[in-house]
């Protein structure tokens, strides 16, 4: 008997986001686990069966039947979907930036430049544009590596980072010349 | 940024910088910005909300 579900596949007592962080797969049926996320199995393509009917009555929370739509389904909150879209703005998001301004009498750096969240400093918006767009890419590679046209925009040559100005690691040498 | 250097990664920044300094919701400006993205891609809507869940389900890898 396998320790993963036989319906959904993920491994037992796993806190999926898609399953609202509910334990799953926490009933034995017919010598394997199996989950009560009909809805999923319906919306990964595959029409439910009368086996996903009898998993679910033999349940306890058979009296919930049907189950009700989780929150990943409505289409008005996208962010918890799993989609290209949402995929795209979580990236955006870890990757914010915020402007430095820098006193131009004690430093010698540009006056002012953009530090990404993930601690890479930009002197230009654009560079750091750039940067995120190069995480999207790299990020999302799988998912858009079925584009057609992804292959073609890739097959054209790419430029490093202008303006990149230092590590976050050499910071605190850059904070010497504040003497 | 120049029209020569068009490549996926220079027409992301673009679309990137295109959007000012916005004081609403983080969340509510990336999903935006992602939705400009993916048009920028010359994705349709239903490519851009189909689910893109990465790991392999059972039924699936007996199909492949």
């Amino acid at each position: 008997m396998s320790d993963d579900c036989a319906n959904c596949g993920h491994a037992r007592y796993v806190h999926s986001p898609l399953h609202d962080g509910r334990c799953i797969a926490d009933k034995p049926y017919n010598g394997d686990f199996v989950c009560q996320c009909r809805h999923f199995t319906q919306e990964r393509g595959r029409p439910p069966t009368t086996d996903d009917t009898e998993a679910l009555a033999f349940t306890d929370d058979a009296a919930d039947y049907p189950p009700q739509p989780r929150n990943y389904t409505k289409v008005s909150d996208r962010r918890t979907d799993d989609t290209l879209r949402t995929r795209i703005a979580k990236v955006i998001g870890t990757h914010e930036v915020w402007q430095r301004i820098v006193n131009r009498k004690t430093w010698v750096a540009p006056r002012s430049s953009w530090e990404c969240s993930c601690g890479r400093v930009f002197a230009l918006k654009v560079d750091y544009d750039a940067h995120v767009a190069d995480v999207l890419i790299r990020e999302l590679q799988p998912e858009l590596k079925s584009l057609e046209r992804l292959a073609q925009w890739q097959a054209a040559p790419r430029l490093p980072i202008r303006g990149a100005l230092f590590d976050p690691e050499s910071w605190d040498s850059w904070e010497g010349h504040r003497r | 940024m120049t029209d020569d250097n068009d490549t996926l990664r220079t027409r992301i920044a673009e679309v990137l910088n295109s959007f000012p300094a916005d004081f609403r919701p983080t969340a509510v400006v990336n999903l935006e910005k992602a939705d400009a993205v993916i048009a920028e891609l010359g994705l349709t809507e239903d490519e851009a909300d189909t689910n893109v869940t990465r790991y392999v389900t059972p039924w699936k890898a007996n199909d492949d």
